[in-house]
């Protein structure tokens, strides 16, 4: 793949620019403490202060305007049903997926369900080369004609859009999607992506599909979270397609054009976040994304250790975004125009710096109304002190409503109550933007892996027969090549691809092979 | 979204999506024509190559082929800008001749404007003083009007900045009326003339003239109205969430608005567990989902104002006196304590029956209607402003307040209007605009599969008959309640800033001087600053002596009973350099009275000797100004 630009990608986690910029910044701030302490500490948390106000009113915004108008891409059943078969694209579906042999035959059976031709469809499950278990339960399970296997050799970093990049390579589809191993994607989603692609402007590469979570009654946090996907997916989202702004993508089921998706070099792969960096690219060269209004069901995060790690690494993520897109600020304003560059800072590097701040303006307002400590009283003249708690009471309140309002749209009245306390949430959110921030220093591109199957789920067993497209397992696989140093297998009962070669996101070739999953 | 997804969707939904009452899908408006199959575009997308708009670029052709759209907001409910700008400058007018050229400005507004007032030009910005009382958003929204006093004086110290507040308000309360009832079913002329016959109305005009929290308060519950009608009609949670975010609005303007938003949390529990399908905790779960999104921000906003303003005012009690201190009631009337329930009832009826004289009917036709109809929806709406009337009259009887003021019962008038409009455009309803069939019709059943409105067996009346009835009922109220403003017995405090105005040859002695009761504040303030006092070198309550801080071209000289620091000034003055404590002497100091209750005893104090008495011309006792020894 061609690797993205050189302010594109995360491999730095700063630019020099960003490191003298920081550096003089701390410098600054150490000559103010030093000389000047009480007027530094001022206005050290007027800034925060502003950027909290800043980031606050961006996000009402953004609720207004959702609220007023989501702008929803919208297709009727009907109208997607209705292209013959033979008139729709090859799509292909992206699977990255490692360690993940207890969810990945109900995934199977998901894209089972999909009402799209099977002699139309692609699936590339991309398998680290060392997931044995994986690979097991791939080839244990139904054997479906467009499914094929592909073995991402070992290289770092080893991260999902790494393996990505590798499927977008041999991607045959015109389309081309992303699921994750637990994901239960709606039946039609890909033909209604097929029916707004070909009624959209060219312009529009991206649509993202919503998600919700199929686990919402395992626990508190399956309900916090339902509730904060809902929020994210039925009003930040629409609000910035609604305000013409970059949209951080979802993890999965978002469908591109493939060609332009090539064209921008696909995912960056030392981002942990890719997703979110890959909205923002698009922007940049002028496509847009647009909220497809179809919903993919994943398995909501059930416990906490596990959840942490997960959010820690969205917030690591967002913030390799904001600083890749920040390295150069000009041009970018050049490339967005102004207040879009300003939004993008407020709703990408807002999104953890809100969970960063929030704690500690919780602790000072604690330590003023418990303890009177005295330099808390310092740290805030009166203009900054009303200002700081108007911002603080109301910016928290609204997070809660929000939160009750994007449960209520669910539909699902018991997460209502539970997003009352949803500012235990925020406590939870706090503890893993600090995680990020120190992460962010010693493993920039470090992947915690998200485990999945700790749910209930609602689908049927494996078992069940997939669809009337499924290929008996008749194959067997045939061929392992491998080279030197690391081999990629692609396996799939119907294609007929000849081997080949091509280039890892590291730049070591790997080896692709045709045959079939099943014995 | 325009078109609805019936497809196989792996919805995770138990309950409505929407949040509405009803669990079956929105309904499909027949008349409304089926929208084209393609995908709703922002319209803010790049074009593609060769310039030509993609499909949906122009916004009005998406706002054109938006059934929600077109079903909820139709251009002619729409007033125009000028008429609201016209009409607020009316209320402006008549406020700055009332306040400027009559001296008719009332001690509440000028009390909300002062504590705007402060933070700009007085001496340590104390904010948190918005949060003290049961209005703090009218005293708030006049913070950034203040600066205008810089060069035009009379702006504050006239209660011009409050009567621009009040007068804004009411405009804005018209504009809600007037939508409100175009969600009814009125018709563009019905809804014109309701909305004037409110705008009309002496005690609305009174309300958006005089400067106090009345007008902000109409505003907001006539705006949660609105969105709870439409949530009831089968609007989204979102529309919930509008009348719950009007109803914090609203709780930070008065009082009534807790009653209002009991009342429309029981309302939206009984539509939601009315509407809901499935078992009894089903439903019970969904009433309590949406009692919940509706009544959250008012409990929100309520707790954490009472806690700032106890905290501020520095005890429950003070805050709650501060909130009801009845201290500048009319010289000479009498005292809470005087007037026993059955006057108190009597005299609320009295003012009911002056601004509406025919609320009672109506609102018991428009009830009897609305159980025959099963209109609940639009019952539920209405149960904000009945909530609201109610508390707000039930404070008057029972409170220490007593019912002084009209304003304990205005909320009559929207309540009454909106009713009698329910009732001139039922059977016929239809949804606004008149251009479709109702709203919802079976697809949004109350208590079953029964039709929201259903059609009656035979015509009551024809429709222009009864609308001519309804609207001749109304129009009563004008006269009637322009009587009423001048009314000693039944509404004291209007009639005795008023009669002097209107009638100066039927005004006694305390109506004649009340037009100069400023006077008195006015002449203080110059004598101050003729001192060239340094800052917080004067002990001044400015609960009481409001105008006295506006009038002063140095206000900076005044110490807030706001400030933390005032009960030590007031312990040691002349250690730490207070001049002048200015009080009026009272033997019963009101708990609200800073000054007198750090000085009881003030005329007898050791600490302090008597300077001036600053003549009066006016109604109240003269101000009494102490140099500290």
């Amino acid at each position: 793949m061609s690797a993205p630009g050189p302010y594109a990608a995360a491999r730095r986690t700063l630019s020099t620019g960003q490191r003298v910029g920081l550096a003089a910044v701390g410098v600054l701030l150490v000559a103010g403490v030093t000389l000047a302490t009480t007027p530094t500490l001022i206005a050290v948390v007027a800034v925060l202060s502003a950027a909290y106000v800043a980031a606050f009113a961006e996000r009402l915004l953004l609720l207004h305007r959702a609220i007023h108008d989501p702008g929803l891409i919208v297709v009727d059943p009907d109208d997607a049903r209705a292209c013959p078969d033979a008139d729709l694209p090859l799509y292909t579906v992206l699977v990255p997926a490692y360690q993940e042999p207890e969810v990945l035959p109900h995934l199977l059976a998901a894209i089972g369900r999909l009402e799209y031709p099977a002699d139309r469809l692609e699936v590339l499950l991309l398998l680290e080369e060392d997931d044995e278990a994986t690979y097991a339960a791939a080839r244990a399970a139904a054997s479906p004609p467009y499914l094929r296997v592909v073995r991402v050799p070992y290289s770092e970093p080893r991260t999902k859009p790494k393996a990505c990049n590798i499927g977008l390579e041999i991607a045959r589809g015109d389309f081309v999607t992303i699921f994750d191993a637990e994901d239960r994607p709606e039946p039609l989603q890909l033909r209604r992506a097929v029916a707004a692609f070909r009624r959209l402007p060219p312009s529009v590469a991206c649509l993202q599909a919503k998600l919700g979570f199929f686990n919402h009654k395992q626990n508190i946090l399956t309900q916090w979270f339902t509730a904060e996907y809902a929020m994210w997916f039925e009003h930040m989202l629409p609000g910035l397609v609604r305000q013409d702004a970059p949209v951080p993508l979802g993890g999965t089921s978002n469908h591109f054009r493939t060609e332009v998706l090539r064209e921008l070099g696909g995912w960056d792969p030392f981002n942990v976040t890719e997703d979110a960096d890959l909205g923002v690219r698009l922007y940049r060269r002028g496509y847009r994304t647009l909220i497809l209004d179809s919903v993919t069901l994943e398995e909501a995060n059930s416990d906490a250790i596990n959840w942490l790690k997960q959010r820690s690494r969205w917030y690591k993520g967002y913030l390799q975004t904001w600083l890749v897109h920040s390295r150069q600020p000009l041009r970018r304003c050049r490339e967005m125009g102004l207040v879009t560059y300003l939004r993008f800072n407020l709703f990408v590097g807002g999104t953890p710096l809100l969970a960063i701040i929030n704690p500690i303006f919780w602790a000072l307002t604690l330590m003023w109304f418990v303890g009177r400590v005295g330099f808390v009283h310092a740290l805030f003249p009166a203009w900054l002190l009303y200002a700081s708690l108007v911002c603080l009471v109301a910016g928290n309140f609204t997070f809660v409503y929000v939160n009750v309002l994007a449960a209520r749209a669910t539909g699902l009245p018991g997460l209502v109550f539970r997003s009352v306390l949803s500012l235990a949430y925020w406590v939870l959110m706090s503890l893993a933007a600090a995680k990020a921030m120190v992460q962010l220093v010693l493993a920039p591109s470090f992947w915690e892996k998200t485990t999945h199957g700790l749910g209930a789920t609602p689908l049927p067993p494996p078992s069940d027969p997939l669809s009337d497209d499924v290929v008996p397992a008749a194959a067997v696989a045939t061929a392992t090549a491998a080279t030197a140093a690391v081999a990629a297998a692609v396996e799939g009962p119907t294609i007929d691809r000849p081997v080949a070669a091509a280039p890892s996101a590291a730049g070591t070739p790997i080896a692709l092979e045709t045959g079939s999953v099943h014995a | 979204m325009s078109t609805l997804d019936a497809g196989p969707v792996p919805e995770v939904a138990e309950a409505p999506p929407s949040g509405g009452p009803a669990t079956a899908p929105t309904p499909q408006i027949p008349s409304t024509p089926q929208i084209p199959p393609t995908p709703q575009i922002p319209p803010h997308l790049p074009r593609p190559p060769g310039g030509r708009a993609h499909p949906g670029d122009d916004r009005e052709e998406r706002r054109r082929r938006s059934p929600a759209v077109a079903r909820l907001a139709p251009p002619w409910r729409r007033p125009a800008p000028w008429v609201l700008a016209a009409l607020a400058a009316g209320y402006v007018a008549v406020g700055a001749w009332l306040g400027l050229g009559r001296g008719a400005a009332l001690p509440e507004a000028l009390r909300l404007t002062t504590r705007a007032y402060l933070p700009l030009f007085g001496d340590g910005g104390q904010l948190g003083w918005l949060a003290v009382g049961w209005a703090p958003l009218p005293a708030a929204v006049q913070v950034p009007l203040m600066p205008l006093a810089w060069w035009w004086h009379p702006f504050a110290a006239g209660g011009l900045g409050a009567t621009a507040q009040s007068a804004l308000f009411t405009a804005g309360a018209v504009r809600q009326l007037h939508r409100t009832a175009g969600e009814l079913g009125a018709g563009r002329r019905v809804a014109a003339a309701v909305a004037a016959l409110f705008a009309l109305h002496p005690a609305v005009v009174y309300a958006g003239a005089n400067g106090t929290a009345e007008a902000s308060l109409l505003f907001f519950l006539l705006l949660a109205t609105r969105h709870l009608l439409r949530w009831g009609r089968g609007g989204s949670a979102n529309r919930l969430a509008a009348a719950g975010v009007a109803l914090a609005g609203a709780g930070l303007c008065g009082l009534p608005a807790l009653g209002a938003g009991v009342t429309a949390t029981a309302a939206v529990a009984t539509v939601a567990y009315r509407g809901a399908d499935g078992p009894v905790a089903a439903r019970r779960a969904v009433a309590c989902a949406d009692a919940l999104v509706v009544a959250l921000p008012l409990l929100f906003t309520t707790t954490v104002r009472l806690l700032i303003g106890t905290l501020v005012a520095g005890s429950w009690e003070r805050m709650v006196a501060i909130g009801t201190n009845p201290n500048l009631l009319p010289a000479g009337a009498e005292g809470a304590s005087g007037v026993g329930a059955a006057t108190r009832i009597a005299r609320l009826a009295a003012q009911s029956a002056v601004l509406e004289p025919f609320a009672a009917a109506l609102l018991i036709v428009a009830a009897v209607v609305a159980v025959r109809r099963r209109a609940a929806a639009s019952a539920a709406a209405l149960t904000i402003l009945a909530g609201g009337y109610g508390t707000a009259v039930a404070v008057a009887a029972i409170g220490p307040g007593g019912p002084w003021s009209l304003g304990s019962s205005a909320l009559l008038v929207p309540l009454a209007i909106l009713a009698a409009t329910g009732l001139a455009t039922a059977g016929g309803a239809h949804p606004p605009g008149g251009a479709h069939p109702p709203v919802r019709p079976a697809a949004h059943p109350i208590g079953g599969a029964r039709p929201a409105v259903r059609p009656s067996a035979r015509p009551v009346a024809p429709r222009y008959r009864r609308g001519v009835a309804v609207a001749v009922m109304l129009a009563a109220a004008l006269p009637a309640g322009a009587a009423g403003l001048l009314q000693r017995a039944v509404a004291p405090d209007e009639a005795h800033t008023l009669t002097a105005v209107f009638t100066l040859d039927r005004a006694d002695g305390a109506e004649r001087q009340r037009r100069h009761r400023y006077d008195t504040d006015r002449g203080l303030a110059r004598w101050l600053d003729a001192q060239h006092l340094p800052p917080r070198t004067v002990l001044l309550d400015t609960e009481t002596g409001f105008e006295v801080v506006l009038a002063s071209r140095n206000p900076r000289q005044f110490a807030v009973p706001a400030g933390h620091g005032f009960d030590e000034l007031a312990h040691e003055p002349a250690r730490r350099g207070v001049r002048y404590v200015v009080a009026r002497p009272r033997e019963d100091p009101l708990p609200a009275d800073r000054v007198n209750q750090a000085y009881p005893t003030i005329a007898r104090d050791a600490r302090l000797r008597l300077v001036r008495v600053e003549p009066t011309a006016g109604d109240l006792p003269a101000w009494r100004v102490y140099a500290v020894r």
